[in-house]
């Protein structure tokens, strides 16, 4: 396969007796926009530091483009990282954030300055380029967060939860944006995230993990084609569907952890 | 900890004044069974509860009233700022002319050192109870009891403690400075400073190991349980 | 008429709350000190007396080279104990194992009291200039230390993680995550350690020195002349003040624009 970008095979995590991760595989296609939804406290961020290449894992294998990762000859992955708050340095400006994280990437110094202007530019946060972090709203800081996950040419870019601090106008703007961010710049996007709404808006597919230890309980293709309308009743459906098909898997109350 | 042996081993060996540990450990039957040995360390402990409860409730009451009045904050502040910076020897120099070597020059000194750090440490504890208090109180119509004991105390609690540490270690050093420099006859700053004086330097150094033990004792066997017991609802503690 | 001027104050006659409030301050305490001088009449100094007595040290040459000669053990001994401090609280801050050997000698280090380094340092070096330092910066560098740990321990560990993931080396986590979260602090203990260096300089000249600020103090306070005790205090004290709030002040400025 080529066109992998991120593969997973009997991915299973322990931290002595406890077991976060049990069983996971899945297989993440370059270009291709992949949310990934449980319940709280099912390993999902186990399952995060393994592939975003901080743990090994107690068990599996994982490629990022063909490259096997956590062998003694291989190097963490190249990779983008948006948290859930921004994480930025405050005391240095939005330039001096993106030019620390393209410093430690592979991006020529001749491409930098040409790179951060586009990517800010298609965030609409140009004229911020010399602003500190802290003179920002939250959503303008995440939008850097999102140009810093950007600009370092990454294999994938992961967002865990990235909308969730935010209020629900920012948010919806943001989430809007994100799909044509995403269109132009070809990047593969693997997204966590609490909001069912969120993820059937936003992926091309949906893996539904089960409760904790994490294993697939479901690998969901969104039936939408693009462009696509957050307030789209077939949103809702389909919304409605996950939410029933989860009761079982996620334990009693299903409800549980739906934003 | 046991490192500190070897250590002081090496410094008797280097510098003549300083005494090996076993000549120290030798001598020190014979000094704890002497009662002069505790009537002395009574005296400096007896000024040192007394200055500190008095640094304490000024240090209260200072506190109070910065909090409740802006423009009274600001005077006493300075106040405040006054004791923070008098160098204690200076301090005792004075209130020992003063009070001519009486007992409460012993006690104001170290009231006068301790009160700024328990005044300012919890004047910030009421500022922050007060904000918390106001929305609470409103929301859940509790009584005053119930407010001093469920939102207040918990509240001010850890500034409070956090400035009894500050001040219960200063306390300490100062009532020694205070001793020294106010000729005293008796007390652990006299005593000490007679046999440094007169350089019978095994009693120094038995002045300062069992001074040291007992400042230890007193703020990890007194202060740190005390605390302990009150944050018990708390996880780490 | 005057009832007209006492409701609606002219706008030149408003003065600041703050500035009352010092005002105020600052005569309650020539207040008390007046009623003190007259109830212990030897002991405590009248305040014009006082007066007189600053002008004649400020224009005395004895006074400036103790002054000088002390200003430079402070300087040297705050250098030395933030330096130091900041070394040790730094390395016990990032390293647990280092941290469980020293957090008990720490709190040791911490709860003797200054005359006893004073006092050991004399004894192990002799009275010489040597001494003083010694004891100075052992006095101060536990707290700088204690300052230090607490905030490397309580850094902002999501950064830690941020910069792992964007593979950052490791020069730019120490400078440019790691350092700029330790500012506030090293300010905070750099403050402290000043104060308590100029502080404990007076204990430290009073008891092993011949000359300098406490040395003259103690010595004025040996022949009774309060005058000249109280009168060199207090030039002392605003002095240091003064240095702490100017050099100090406008280096945290600088150092933490970034914040608003």
């Amino acid at each position: 396969m080529t066109d992998s970008v991120l593969r997973v095979e009997d991915l299973g995590v322990s931290y002595g007796a406890s077991e976060a991760v049990r069983k996971l595989d899945f297989d993440i296609k370059r270009g291709e926009f992949v949310a990934i939804l449980g319940p709280s406290g099912c390993g999902k961020s186990s399952m995060l530091n393994v592939i975003s290449g901080l743990n090994a894992p107690s068990r599996g294998r994982v490629w990022v483009e063909g490259a096997k990762l956590f062998t003694a000859a291989s190097k963490a992955p190249r990779l983008g990282y948006v948290f859930q708050s921004h994480r930025l340095l405050p005391w240095r400006t939005v330039r001096q954030n993106l030019e620390i994280a393209l410093a430690a990437s592979s991006v020529p110094k001749a491409e930098w300055e040409a790179k951060i202007d586009e990517i800010l530019g298609i965030l609409h946060i140009r004229q911020f380029k010399d602003a500190w972090p802290m003179r920002l709203s939250g959503g303008q800081r995440q939008r850097v967060s999102i140009a810093r996950a950007l600009v370092v040419d990454p294999s994938y870019i992961l967002m865990d939860e990235p909308l969730s601090t935010l209020d629900e106008v920012t948010a919806r703007s943001l989430r809007q944006e994100l799909t044509g961010i995403v269109q132009r710049t070809g990047v593969t996007v693997i997204f966590v995230t609490h909001s069912i709404r969120e993820a059937v808006f936003l992926a091309d597919r949906i893996l539904i993990l089960s409760r904790g230890p994490a294993r697939l309980h479901e690998d969901f293709t969104v039936p939408l084609s693009r462009p696509r309308n957050y307030d789209d009743p077939r949103i809702s459906e389909i919304e409605g569907q996950i939410i029933a098909g989860v009761q079982a898997p996620w334990g009693l109350g299903g409800q549980r952890d739906v934003a | 900890m046991l490192l500190l042996i070897p250590l002081w081993y090496l410094a008797a060996a280097q510098a003549t004044f300083i005494e090996p540990p076993h000549a120290v450990l030798a001598a020190l039957p014979h000094f704890l069974s002497d009662p002069a040995t505790w009537s002395n360390i009574g005296l400096t402990m007896a000024r040192v509860v007394a200055g500190l409860s008095l640094g304490i409730v000024a240090g209260f009451v200072a506190a109070f009233v910065m909090s409740r009045s802006r423009f009274m904050g600001e005077v006493l502040g300075w106040y405040v700022i006054a004791a923070l910076r008098t160098p204690s020897a200076i301090a005792a120099i004075l209130a020992l002319a003063i009070f001519k070597g009486s007992e409460a020059g012993y006690v104001l000194v170290v009231a006068f050192i301790t009160f700024p750090y328990m005044a300012m440490g919890m004047r910030d504890g009421l500022n922050s109870a007060d904000r918390e208090l106001d929305e609470m109180s409103r929301i859940y119509h509790l009584g005053l009891l119930a407010q001093v004991r469920h939102v207040w105390a918990p509240f001010v609690a850890p500034y409070i403690f956090s400035a009894l540490r500050n001040a219960h270690a200063l306390a300490w050093k100062v009532i020694v400075v205070a001793e020294i420099f106010g000729a005293a006859r008796a007390g652990f700053g006299a005593k000490f400073e007679h046999a440094w004086e007169y350089m019978v330097m095994i009693e120094v150094h038995l002045w300062l190991l069992v001074f040291m033990a007992i400042v230890l004792i007193a703020e990890y066997g007194l202060i740190r349980t005390l605390e302990k017991y009150t944050f018990r609802w708390r996880k780490e503690a | 008429m005057s009832r007209d001027i006492a409701m609606t104050p002219p706008l030149h006659l408003r003065v600041p709350p703050r500035l009352v409030a010092a005002l105020v301050a600052f005569i309650s305490m020539l207040a008390i000190w007046h009623v003190m001088s007259l109830n212990f009449r030897p002991w405590v100094p009248g305040i014009s007396s006082t007066l007189l007595a600053i002008e004649a040290q400020l224009g005395s040459a004895a006074f400036w080279s103790n002054f000088l000669l002390t200003l430079g053990r402070v300087l040297s001994a705050f250098v030395a104990a933030t330096l130091a401090g900041s070394a040790i609280g730094l390395f016990i801050g990032l390293n647990k194992r280092v941290e469980v050997f020293f957090q008990p000698l720490l709190a040791l280090a911490l709860a003797v009291p200054d005359p006893v380094y004073i006092i050991f340092a004399i004894l192990a070096l002799g009275t010489g200039e040597a001494a003083g330092f010694v004891a100075l910066t052992i006095a101060v560098a536990p707290f700088v230390a204690n300052i230090v740990r607490s905030n490397v321990q309580a850094r902002d560990h999501d950064l830690d993680q941020m910069a792992q993931i964007y593979h950052l080396p490791r020069h730019v986590r120490l400078w440019a995550v790691l350092a700029p979260q330790l500012v506030p602090a090293l300010l905070t203990a750099m403050r402290f350690s000043f104060a308590l260096s100029w502080k404990l300089v007076v204990v430290v000249e009073a008891i092993g020195q011949p000359d300098g600020i406490g040395a003259q103090i103690f010595n004025s306070f040996r022949l009774l002349r309060m005058r000249d005790v109280a009168a060199v205090a207090i030039i002392f004290i605003i002095a240091m003040q003064l240095m702490e709030r100017g050099v100090l002040g406008r280096l945290e400025k600088r150092l933490l624009h970034w914040r608003n």
